[in-house]
């Protein structure tokens, strides 16, 4: 797969940071794959900070740009690997959107995602 | 240190509100219309909504909730809330992040300096104690629905000491003498106590 940089797959997006998109997909103490069937998406447990920093960021890097939802730019990354739980089933995929206005600006965050997730529509 | 101001939002179009702590400074770059917008346009995710309905209708069977409060995994910890459902109390279903203000102004420190209250988002004192929690969650609720008259939110928080981490388990017998010293008497005939005292 080709690697574009940042600016040139999502040129939108210039000052593109990542954020923790309020924890929302974080693991936490005592966290059950069955908590995620009506969502949200969560890492695996003792997944850290900066690994899904990482991780979110490789995956705006370098993964394939997928047209999922009007006016975002979303990437969608095959980790070959469980890293996390989606809809109460484990989580393949890293899925990361850049998003967001004019006053808070634009940045990126992800999600593990499981086949099927109606975000990937009939993409996988 | 970063001094914090914070507004109270209203969503123009349906009333939900919530709060903007932000930089002190941004106050001169940004008007309320523009925080109000961004607010109403952050404020929901739409992958959330089908589990806000659940949510609902757990609100309207009227009856008390319990809701589980677990810690994040980080230092100082967020707190991921859930509420159980009384029909199948091995079910969890999430309800928001409740986030504590010294993880806030850790988020303040990047751009854009910024954090807003949302769906799933509230920010509460430095003090996480289980009445906080329960006050911030309550917050939370009230915020989301303003006008309904909320159940009882019965709170169970995780247990304070496994929040702060435990002391590392005692190893079985002692890694290592001090001093090189050999850690098992080389010669058993000791006396003992009883023949010391003698």
């Amino acid at each position: 797969m080709t690697q574009l940089p940042l600016i040139e797959k999502c040129p939108e997006a210039r000052a593109c940071i990542w954020w923790a998109h309020g924890f929302k997909h974080f693991p936490h103490r005592d966290i059950r794959k069955s908590d995620t069937r009506h969502g949200p998406a969560r890492y695996l447990p003792e997944t850290s900070p900066a690994t899904i920093e990482a991780m979110e960021t490789e995956t705006v890097r370098t993964a394939e740009r997928v047209e999922l939802s009007p006016g975002k730019s979303e990437y969608l990354h095959d980790a070959g690997e469980v890293i996390g739980w989606d809809m109460g089933k484990d989580a393949t995929y890293s899925f990361a959107e850049c998003s967001g206005g004019q006053t808070a600006g634009r940045r990126f965050h992800g999600q593990p995602m499981a086949t099927g997730n109606h975000k990937l529509g009939g993409k996988k | 240190m970063t001094q914090i101001a914070v507004i109270e939002l209203r969503a123009p179009s349906d009333g939900r509100s919530g709060r903007v702590f932000l930089d002190r400074k941004l106050l001169e770059r940004f008007k309320l219309e523009d925080l109000e917008r961004e607010f109403e346009a952050a404020f929901i995710d739409p992958e959330d909504e089908a589990r806000m309905d659940l949510i609902e209708a757990l609100l309207n069977a009227e009856q008390p909730l319990q809701v589980s409060i677990f810690p994040g995994e980080q230092s100082p910890p967020e707190f991921h809330a859930y509420f159980r459902d009384p029909n199948d109390p091995e079910s969890r279903l999430f309800a928001c992040v409740l986030v504590s203000e010294p993880i806030v102004r850790k988020l303040l420190e990047a751009p854009p300096h910024m954090v807003f209250e949302t769906e799933t988002f509230q920010i509460m004192g430095s003090d996480t104690t289980s009445a906080s929690l329960q006050s911030a969650f309550e917050a939370w609720a009230g915020r989301l629905w303003p006008d309904r008259t909320l159940p009882k939110f019965e709170i169970l928080p995780w247990p304070i000491e496994e929040v702060h981490g435990q002391p590392p388990t005692p190893p079985d017998r002692p890694k290592g003498a001090p001093r090189g010293a050999v850690a098992s008497l080389p010669d058993t005939d000791f006396p003992t106590p009883e023949e010391l005292s003698a």
